[in-house]
């Protein structure tokens, strides 16, 4: 890519605020939020809910537009863009969701989910969009670990898990340079969770991607991510190399997310 | 089990009524216009089924002749309603700026206006006819469909499949038309079904009230205004559209219910 | 002395197709006991739950025995059964915003389980409830019972459910994945405070969660349950330190996270047990 920027940052916040208006009262989710994002980075979120962790990706990924402060996409600011100037991030940016009940029209079948993103007008006509729909669908199904077969049946015909790997393969379809998961395993049994996890560092490998990884569960974090931003109120109150924080955290708030982690009580 | 059997009933109902009124275009027992003065308000009888009424004109053909025009008042006031009632509920509901509080503020407007208001003016304007009665019962129903459609766009637009689509920058009218409209679907059909049921009620009182259909073609709520006169001696007059009426109604209505425990993908979901 | 509750081989089938999703299971808990019962989603481990409360819907066909204090409540008429529930046994569910009344102040929720059980006057049972209310880690119980569930936040939300359970100073306690829909931090302070109550009252317990991890930190026993069969039980140090089971040592595998080595492979259920296909 030759786009202007491609030494700098893959993503970069200066100042990022976000306020809502809710009963009356202004909250601010997002609070003045400083954040860099390198290309091969698999940068954590960490932070329980109302943290603002998933504000920030809605507005890293320009789904959303803050209060006041900028983010930059490739060195593009994306904050006052149009939809048309986001089309390079709208395929090289792309999202699984925490609950893929929610994340999966129920009316479609899995073929024409996956296949979404490439009918994308905005996406569609970009050079490095496969040209061949029904090949890739069935390429990234392989991809994500299912049956290219299964493409005809609906989401309902699934269990939790091979939802979540639906989402993944729609995710992967464009062939996205940045993966943002949202909480990807919090909905899924223990046991599912590890396959999941076992999916996502492969296909990080793979496909060479970047990560920004949401999870209020920092063991999980840990396993997928090599940084860890930790959030709290709007804010990062710590933000270093995941061993670091893992090993020696510096803030209260982290020591306790540390503590709070469910164990297997051994004794 | 009560869902399945509201559904067949429902579906059996409307059929006989289709049915009627199809059978009715080509062939009825009598003329269903010729006044035969001989045989005014005969009881039922073998040869006239469900009697006479006070024209001479044979009573199950004016039955099945009134068919007709309730279910086209059926099909074009739902019809009307629907097509202009469901798109501004998605603009409504997706939409989240100006232009969606615009279609709430108006429809509530138009809510304040009953179908009957709606038939006197287009009456006065228009003359009465099955026209009239369809605009106005269409027109009247357009805020029903807004609201419907809207609460059911809300809801699926919190789904994250919605924002899914925008990360991968499809445009509103597409997700419109693959993800909001086929979602709220269902709940769409259940509507009209029972908005049918009500404008086959309403048809029958705008007749009534001589706003809709002129008196010489038959409709059922015709004949109930005709039979009134003659309530006392001649109840079978009443009785034959007021049975048909009803029955029209509860079927559309039942077959509502039983589409909406059918098409509710939660209650599929646990049967999976 | 008979046991608290006697569970034996209770089956569950549901509908036409009979399939069968519970296939005799026998469990005991003893007063005061604490029992986890161990699964993935589809192994029959709610279904069991609500079976002993008496709660699954006609459809369903129970067969088997269930004793409380030695008394046969398998088939019991329901008007009998929901004596039982809430007075001598309760219930906390996984998804507090659906198992709250949206309409209705959180306290007086709370009051109104006490209502119904003991018959007492609403003004009469505030201070009660109150009482309730802190004892559940609530700082502020006067304003959380004011308040309707939307206001209040998932941790919080839990916990009035729990004062719900707690009220009536019941005999067993029944949890549902009672912290899956919670975070961490907050994870680890409900369930603090649900074994500090329990204690407290000597209730005994049967928590369901397909997380071995946080049952291990609340229970004493464990059961674990596959495709509605009873795999293995044991105390927790048994089963977490020396399972019998392949599909056992497949979910210790799974529930120990901070164990592995960042970025490695981890390790399936499937690579310890491969009997009776996916789930």
């Amino acid at each position: 890519m030759t786009t202007p920027g491609t030494e700098g940052p893959l993503f970069r916040a200066a100042g990022l605020t976000r306020e809502f208006r809710r009963d009356g009262r202004v909250v601010r989710a997002v609070d003045g939020i400083d954040l860099e994002v390198h290309r091969g980075d698999q940068l954590g979120i960490v932070g329980e809910s109302g943290s603002g962790k998933t504000t920030l990706i809605r507005l890293l990924a320009a789904l959303d537009r803050p209060t006041s402060g900028q983010v930059w996409f490739n060195g593009q600011d994306v904050t006052r863009a149009s939809s048309k100037q986001l089309a390079t991030l709208r395929s090289q940016v792309q999202i699984v969701f925490q609950d893929p009940r929610s994340s999966l029209d129920p009316r479609m079948r899995v073929g024409e989910i996956v296949a979404e993103p490439l009918t994308s007008r905005l996406i569609r006509r970009l050079p490095d969009t496969p040209r061949d729909v029904r090949a890739r669908v069935a390429e990234v199904l392989e991809l994500v670990g299912l049956e290219p077969q299964m493409a005809p049946r609906h989401p309902h015909e699934f269990s939790g898990g091979q939802r979540q790997r639906i989402a993944i393969a729609r995710a992967l379809a464009p062939r996205p340079r940045v993966l943002i998961a949202d909480e990807p395993v919090s909905a899924l049994d223990v046991s599912v969770r590890a396959q999941v996890l076992n999916l996502l560092t492969d296909l990080v490998r793979q496909e060479d991607l970047t990560m920004l990884f949401v999870s209020h569960d920092l063991a999980v974090v840990r396993h997928v991510c090599d940084r860890v931003a930790v959030m709290r109120q709007g804010r990062i109150v710590e933000h270093g190399p995941l061993q670091q924080v893992w090993d020696a955290p510096s803030d209260p708030y982290t020591k306790e997310l540390l503590a709070a982690m469910p164990r297997l009580a051994v004794t | 089990m009560m869902r399945r059997a509201s559904l067949v009933v429902g579906a059996v109902l409307v059929g006989l009524v289709l049915m009627v009124s199809l059978v009715g275009l080509v062939w009825t027992p009598y003329d269903p216009a010729r006044v035969v003065p001989g045989d005014r308000l005969l009881s039922p009888s073998a040869t006239h089924w469900l009697g006479t009424d006070a024209f001479g004109i044979d009573i199950l053909s004016r039955i099945m002749a009134g068919a007709r025009s309730v279910l086209l008042v059926g099909v074009f006031a739902v019809g009307i309603a629907a097509l202009v009632g469901v798109p501004l509920g998605i603009v409504a509901g997706m939409n989240s700026g100006w232009l969606g509080r615009v279609v709430v503020r108006a429809t509530d407007v138009l809510y304040a206006f009953p179908a009957v208001l709606l038939a006197i003016l287009f009456a006065g304007a228009l003359g009465s006819s099955t026209t009239t009665a369809m605009l106005a019962i269409g027109i009247a129903t357009i805020p029903v469909f807004t609201r419907i459609a809207r609460a059911g766009v809300l809801q699926v637009m919190s789904q994250d499949f919605i924002t899914a689509s925008r990360v991968s920058g499809i445009g509103w009218l597409r997700i419109a038309w693959r993800h909001v409209l086929p979602n709220i679907a269902p709940l769409i059909g259940v509507q009209a079904s029972v908005s049918f049921a009500l404008a086959i009620l309403a048809e029958a009182a705008l007749s009534y009230l001589g706003l809709a259909t002129p008196p010489e073609v038959p409709t059922w709520g015709r004949m109930l205004y005709d039979a009134q006169r003659h309530l006392l001696n001649d109840p079978h007059l009443a009785i034959a559209p007021a049975v048909a009426i009803a029955g029209a109604v509860l079927g559309f209505n039942l077959l509502g219910d039983g589409l909406r425990d059918l098409l509710d993908p939660r209650l599929k979901e646990v049967a999976e | 002395m008979s046991a608290l509750l006697e569970v034996r081989d209770l089956s569950v089938r549901f509908g036409r197709h009979r399939t069968l999703a519970v296939d005799r299971v026998s469990l005991t808990l003893d007063e005061g006991d604490r029992l986890g019962l161990v699964g993935e989603s589809g192994s029959g481990k709610s279904v069991t739950a609500l079976a002993v409360l008496g709660l699954l819907p006609e459809t369903a066909t129970v067969t088997g025995s269930v004793r409380w204090q030695g008394r046969e409540i398998l088939g019991l008429p329901d008007r009998e059964l929901a004596k039982l529930r809430g007075q001598e046994f309760s219930m906390v569910f996984q998804e507090p915003m659906t198992a709250l009344d949206p309409l209705m102040k959180a306290g007086r929720q709370v009051a109104e389980v006490l209502g119904l059980h003991r018959g007492m006057a609403r003004g009469a049972s505030r201070p009660l409830v109150l009482e309730m209310l802190a004892a559940v880690g609530l700082a502020d119980p006067v304003r959380i019972a004011d308040s309707y569930p939307h206001q209040l936040s998932g941790g919080q939300r839990q916990r009035v459910l729990m004062a719900m359970a707690l009220v009536n100073r019941p005999d067993l306690v029944v949890c549902d994945e009672p912290t899956t829909a919670l975070d961490v931090t907050v994870q680890a302070r409900v369930l603090a405070t649900l074994d500090e109550r329990l204690d407290d009252a000597g209730a005994a317990c049967l928590f369901i969660s397909h997380d071995l991890a946080v049952v291990s930190q609340v229970c004493a026993r464990v059961a674990v349950l596959r495709h509605g069969r009873l795999v293995e039980q044991g105390t927790t140090a048994q089963v977490l330190g020396a399972p019998q089971r392949p599909y056992t040592r497949g979910l210790v595998a799974v529930a120990s996270l901070e164990h592995a080595e960042p970025g490695s492979r981890l390790p399936l259920v499937d690579d310890f047990a491969r009997d009776g296909g996916a789930s």
